[in-house]
């Protein structure tokens, strides 16, 4: 993903940082994740892992994404593809609607006050 | 020979330095058991602070203060989350009373052995904003009333009776330590609750990399439904929804949860 890609989720209301992640490394970031990235790609990569296996026990396909929401922080990890994924940390009580249609995601009756 | 802790009820492990292990005390009693390659400790909490601080190698015991600077040396600590409940706590306290103990909220305090804080270093503020760092009044999830006058002596029973009852949730449930307790709905399987305790082994770890305040939920989106997970009380609530489901109604559900039983 080009630098100026990720630089430009940070325009986005309550965005902090953005980083894409492939193979356990982090192939480029942007803004101010407040943490170790090459700590937290590691760790975001074994997520996505577990989460795999998650979803191979209750059999509802594969993984899109994975939110982790804290008290003062939620973390939006998109799979891109299977070695591969968009983290984008935000304030919290984001609206993901909004994020998602400013990622270009798109999901099914996503709807307002989300 | 010296009585042991209880085992109390496993949270999460990390590992990481003490001050990141004091920066995120949970909001409630309990230990952090300590295992480095010298031996075996624990910092014994209560909402949100430290109060006791222990570590045994072979028959040499640090206690108090010496052992929490022992422990500060460390440069990364393997540490086990236990939560306690009152009994536990009380028989913890026992346990580590008096030298381990380096402050109370009852005012009671450890008089012997190397137990007052050291140079700098203030025990009512050593978790920088620590207090209520894990409840979950203090993230997006707020504690509202009763929704539906559900609260009763089984809230587990009933957070689960209003998720089911919600559109769009497929299952839901309550697990802690590896099993299902309690679930509603088509029946989740049993073997659910180990995969899902192991993504929270991770989502700890973010939580510790970015985030100073508590986890509040990891939502799976799945091409076929999404899971949920929250910790609520000593265990964790798990839930399936549809794909289409609105996450606002997710957190929506997460603050009733949060409001039944507690109101």
């Amino acid at each position: 993903m080009p630098a100026g890609k990720l630089d430009s989720y940070l325009k986005l209301d309550g965005v902090l940082a953005a980083l894409v992640v492939r193979d356990g490394t982090v192939q480029g970031e942007a803004g101010s994740p407040g943490a170790d990235t090459g700590m937290l790609a590691v760790t975001l990569t074994l997520l996505m892992k577990e989460s795999a296996r998650i979803a191979g026990k209750v059999g509802g396909g594969r993984v899109s994404s994975v939110i982790l929401e804290f008290g003062d922080k939620l973390l939006f990890v998109q799979a891109q593809n299977d070695s591969q994924f968009l983290v984008v940390i935000t304030s919290p009580g984001i609206s993901l609607t909004r994020l998602y249609r400013e990622l270009g995601i798109t999901r099914v009756n996503e709807g307002p006050g989300a | 020979m010296k009585r042991q802790i209880p085992e109390g009820t496993l949270i999460g492990e990390i590992e990481a330095p003490l001050a990141l292990l004091l920066s995120h005390i949970p909001n409630f009693p309990g230990a952090i058991i300590i295992r480095i390659s010298t031996g075996k400790g624990f910092i014994l909490f209560e909402y949100g602070r430290p109060v006791g601080y222990s570590f045994a190698m072979g028959e040499f015991v640090l206690e108090g203060a010496a052992a929490r600077r022992f422990f500060q040396q460390e440069e990364v600590l393997k540490a086990s989350l236990r939560r306690y409940s009152e009994k536990e706590f009380q028989e913890a306290l026992a346990v580590a009373w008096p030298n381990a103990l380096i402050s109370l909220s009852t005012g009671q305090q450890g008089g012997m052995g190397d137990s007052s804080p050291a140079p700098g270093y203030r025990t009512e503020d050593t978790v920088p904003g620590g207090i209520d760092h894990f409840a979950v009044e203090d993230g997006p999830i707020t504690r509202t009333q009763d929704p539906g006058g559900l609260a009763s002596a089984d809230p587990i029973g009933a957070i689960l009776d209003r998720f089911i009852r919600s559109p769009g949730v497929i299952e839901a449930a309550f697990f802690r330590e590896g099993s299902i307790y309690a679930s509603r709905g088509r029946a989740i399987s049993g073997d659910m609750a180990e995969p899902a305790e192991e993504i929270l082994l991770p989502a700890w770890e973010a939580m510790a990399l970015v985030s100073d305040g508590p986890l509040v939920q990891v939502t799976l989106q799945l091409a076929d439904w999404n899971v949920t997970i929250a910790p609520y009380d000593d265990g964790y609530l798990l839930f399936m929804t549809e794909p289409g489901i609105n996450f606002g109604r997710i957190r929506r559900l997460l603050q009733e949860a949060a409001g039944i039983g507690k109101v």
